[in-house]
């Protein structure tokens, strides 16, 4: 299919189009008759039909049905739409579970697929963007350098330790400290250049990155507690928080984007479904028939 | 009548008023090179930085399925490929069941291995595509999944054991070469190009090759791609049902080579679950010719295969009671009654050729008798979830499938079940993931570490694990504040060879282990050696290298270490780390070497008791568990070994 064809059929306009036209026949193949109740007892098996059949045939076995093949079809066609019409009359669509996520299914599918067809605007892209900036912001980032006390290896003395050599640190000339050299040998590294803090809580645990972005910058300042033990900490560099550009986290964008539009669409399809209902739930029959526990007023 | 039209419209004009102004599709954007990881930055302030050894381990799961696999489909998952990758990047998403979860940590890589066979079925079988309805087992199957449930949960059964048993109808079979299935696949690469961050997060292609000889005897593979979408695109996944595939490893590997010869890609295959071969994951004697292994063969598996998924949700596989009868540590989340669809069971002569400890032993037998070792590799673990889901913590454990999402119940139904045998929910493990020490977060650098076998696996939690082999480390080196630099300097790390032998010394290793601050402390620290004798027979010994609280613990006149103890309050799902040690490292020389005997060595980590992830069901469901059901687990780390040949 050439590309000029692809992007027009997945224009939404086009599809509401299409719906619109194929609901429109339906609707004059129903009622046709002089009445609707007429139309109902009405079975046109038309060239539509036939081609359809035999398409469907000609997949499954890879040639066309012979006559008598094809009769037969038809007569299966015919036997499933009278039955299927006559149990939709009485009504035994209603109360089954298959039939019934079908047809939620269908209905969800047709907002999903429109949704899934659609690239926002750049005008679109660029508000959903400013909506949710704080998800893209570039975090910001601290390079550390650490010593390590080992809790196991040192039990309570470890504080005062950490303490000590604190109170030695702050009178060191600049650049004279070696954090690999003090404190407890650690089998990670001594020095982490830029990190942000999902980076450090990753390493060394939530509580640790938390205090270590709160700690001021330039002076070694502890001992704060990690999953490990107990550290001194000295953050040497401060990258502050940034405002990227779009273009810079375009694709995911795009990719949260989809997902969002995907969401919307549904919610809005069942609200809007929802609003033409009036629901009435008997919230007594749940508090009864429920398993003890949660009651009705931690809802609220 | 004509009210159809004004209500159709009524349903779909809210939706379409959200997606209205919008443009049409445009080509995908390159993504950004800017985004680049932090780690890459040169502007190093260390004088450690710049080191060209890794220094970093990558975590992931390289075996995770989505709703494209038909099983996972089957039981009722309904999440894509966008939903696993977001949620192993660490994002919330929804569970096919409709629980709100998100993982504690991200991961760095994901393998999506969805099966080859019949893939992208499922997600048409669920829309009730006419093809498949015309089918009467097709229209059957259909509806047992639109009823949902346990009814799903049986059609899933159904279709897994029709594929297992090689009666799956012709007519429903997505084969390669058909629209449906090169779509599915050119779907799954999509996927992962559009997650793949360089730097951020690796989204290898790769599917699952699901081999079961039948009655159903597991001999899968996860294939992984090094390349991208453009090459990957080139040829489809190779599949088990005749006549386009086959359930024989030796053709999987030749349509391997196929692929790199065509298009100068690389690739790599990762067997997994031989305790559910029934004695096939790891033969002497090649079931498909009933002859001896060849060195073809040999040479073939080893240059495909340089890993094996050690652990994962159904069952643990690196030692068996049965074959390790003094390792009080080898009956781990143990699944031995049958082969994956119960259809045979367990006699005690196939475990031997099942279990990645006595694998390595046989693969030094062979070596012995045809000059290479088929059997020389790493360790990973993965999870094999069918939920989309890559969990493996114990607090946040979605199962197996979507039939085995957290609720009340889980624990007693049956995962697998054929007449009396079963295999009960709370059996099912918590595990793993793989670790990978890499240079970066790329598809090349993690697949090239993959290759060389610098990973190791462990049931879920990410501690440090360290281990290297030479001849020359001494009990100082485990006293240097940076152990990886003299690791490399004076030996190999795993998943290496020992040099070539100078003098007259056994061979020393440098181990260590970091605690995964996230999770419970160490236990110890354990070298598994295994060897053969001067007759060439198999031997194995365990020994206790590092561990803590070394002050009131010491190995008894039998050589054997008091357990650590077990701090574990099992009601309310707690432990404390006041047992146990945050770090262990020590050099260890083997006190039994003969320099005339291959052997092969590999760490084992251990981590003091903690709540296993029936506990935090109990508790969170108020209920109460049979008594048999495990609590607590002692989690672990399995490192690829180091290999001696004299």
């Amino acid at each position: 299919m050439n590309e000029k064809l692809t992007r027009w059929l997945r224009e939404p306009l086009f599809h509401f189009l299409a719906i619109g036209v194929a609901l429109f026949g339906l609707n004059l193949l129903l009622t046709r008759g002089d009445s609707a109740a007429e139309a109902d007892r009405r079975v046109a098996v038309t060239e539509t039909e036939i081609r359809w059949l035999r398409d469907t045939w000609q997949s499954r076995w890879q040639r066309p049905p012979t006559e008598r093949e094809l009769r037969g079809l038809v007569d299966d066609y015919v036997r499933q739409e009278v039955l299927y019409r006559e149990a939709l009359t009485m009504g035994l669509d209603r109360d089954d579970e298959v039939i019934r996520r079908r047809m939620v299914q269908k209905i969800e599918f047709l907002t999903s697929d429109l949704a899934s067809q659609v690239q926002p605007t750049e005008t679109q892209l660029q508000a959903y963007f400013q909506e949710n900036l704080d998800r893209y912001l570039i975090p910001e980032r601290r390079s550390f350098a650490h010593i390590y006390f080992n809790l196991d290896r040192r039990g309570e003395a470890a504080v005062a330790d950490a303490e000590r050599l604190l109170a030695r640190l702050r009178d060191a000339p600049p650049g004279s400290i070696q954090p690999a050299e003090l404190g407890d040998r650690f089998m990670l590294q001594h020095e982490y250049p830029l990190q942000r803090e999902q980076d450090v809580a990753r390493t060394f645990g939530q509580r640790f990155a938390a205090a270590l972005f709160e700690l001021e910058p330039g002076q070694w300042q502890g001992p704060i507690a990690s999953g490990y033990g107990l550290h001194l900490a000295y953050v040497v560099a401060a990258e502050e928080r940034q405002v990227p550009d779009l273009d810079l986290v375009r694709p995911r964008v795009l990719l949260d984007y989809g997902t969002w539009l995907r969401e919307q669409a549904n919610d809005a399809m069942l609200a809007s479904v929802r609003s033409r209902y009036t629901v009435e739930i008997d919230e007594a029959a749940i508090r009864a028939l429920a398993l003890g526990g949660d009651s009705a007023a931690g809802d609220r | 009548m004509t009210s159809t039209l004004t209500r159709v419209l009524a349903v779909l004009l809210p939706a379409a008023a959200v997606i209205s102004n919008s443009a049409l599709a445009q080509d995908p954007i390159p993504p950004p090179e800017a985004l680049e990881g932090a780690f890459k930055s040169q502007k190093h302030f260390s004088p450690y930085a710049g080191r060209n050894f890794p220094t970093h381990v990558y975590w992931g799961d390289t075996h995770l399925h989505t709703a494209m696999s038909m099983d996972a489909g089957a039981f009722g998952n309904r999440l894509g490929l966008d939903d696993a990758y977001r949620f192993a990047r660490g994002e919330e998403v929804t569970a096919a069941t409709g629980q709100r979860v998100k993982l504690g940590r991200p991961l760095d890589f994901l393998v999506v291995a969805d099966h080859s066979d019949n893939m992208g079925f499922f997600p048409n079988l669920f829309a009730g595509k006419p093809e498949i309805l015309a089918d009467p087992t097709g229209k059957r199957w259909y509806e047992m999944i639109q009823a949902g449930g346990q009814q799903a949960v049986g059609a899933a059964l159904e279709i897994i054991d029709a594929a297992s048993k090689g009666t799956f109808p012709q007519s429903l079979y997505y084969a390669p070469g058909s629209a449906p299935y090169r779509s599915a696949w050119e779907e799954t690469i999509e996927a992962a190009e559009k997650y793949n961050e360089p730097g951020e997060f690796t989204a290898f292609i790769g599917y699952e090759w699901t081999s079961l000889v039948p009655p159903g005897n597991n001999l899968h593979r996860v294939v992984v791609y090094r390349d991208g979408g453009d090459k990957a695109v080139r040829t489809e996944p190779f599949t088990m049902f005749r006549p386009a595939g086959s359930t024989n490893p030796e053709d999987l590997w030749t349509v391997l080579q196929a692929y790199e010869d065509k298009t100068g890609g690389r690739l790599l295959a990762i067997p997994h679950n031989g305790n559910l071969s029934n004695g096939m994951m790891f033969p002497l004697v090649n079931p498909v010719t009933n002859r001896q292994l060849t060195r073809e063969y040999a040479e073939t598996r080893i240059r495909w295969e340089p890993l094996y998924e050690a652990t994962q949700i159904k069952g643990d596989g690196e030692a068996h009671p049965y074959l390790s009868p003094t390792d009080e540590f080898a009956d781990y989340e143990t699944w031995d009654k049958g082969n994956l669809n119960l259809s045979e069971l367990k006699t005690r002569e196939m475990l031997q050729y099942e279990y990645a400890r006595t694998a390595l032993q046989l693969g030094l037998q062979v070596e012995q008798q045809v000059g290479v070792n088929p059997y020389k590799f790493g360790m990973i673990g993965s999870t094999d979830s069918h939920t989309s889901l890559a969990t493996a913590e114990e607090e946040n454990f979605f199962g197996k499938h979507s039939g085995t999402e957290p609720d009340a119940m889980r624990w007693e139904h049956p995962v697998l079940a054929l007449g009396d045998v079963t295999i009960l929910g709370w059996e099912q493990v918590s595990s793993g993931y793989a670790a990978v020490w890499a240079t970066e977060n790329t598809r090349e650098a993690i697949f090239d570490a993959m290759m060389r076998r610098e990973t190791y696996a462990t049931t879920g939690p990410r501690m440090l694990v360290r281990f290297f082999g030479g001849w020359e480390f001494t009990a100082d080196d485990a006293e240097l504040r940076m152990p990886g630099g003299v690791g490399y300097s004076k030996g190999v790390p795993m998943g290496g060879d020992l040099p070539v032998r100078s003098g007259n010394g056994a061979p020393t290793f440098l181990v260590g282990a970091l605690k995964d601050p996230f999770s419970g402390n160490l236990d110890r620290i354990q070298i598994v050696k295994g060897w053969l004798d001067g007759r060439g027979q198999r031997h194995e010994k365990v020994y206790d290298v590092a561990w803590s609280d070394a002050g009131r613990r010491q190995p008894g006149p039998d050589g054997t270490l008091p357990p650590v103890g077990n701090t574990v309050d099992v009601a309310n799902a707690t432990w404390t780390n006041t047992i146990g040690a945050p770090e262990l490292l020590t050099v260890w020389t083997d006190p039994d070497f003969d320099a005339s005997q291959p052997a092969v060595y590999y760490a084992r980590v251990i981590e003091i008791p903690t709540p296993r992830w029936t506990a935090y069901d109990a508790l969170r469901f108020g209920i109460t568990m049979d008594p048999e059901v495990q609590m607590t687990t002692q989690e672990r780390a399995y490192t690829s070994p180091i290999w001696y040949t004299p």
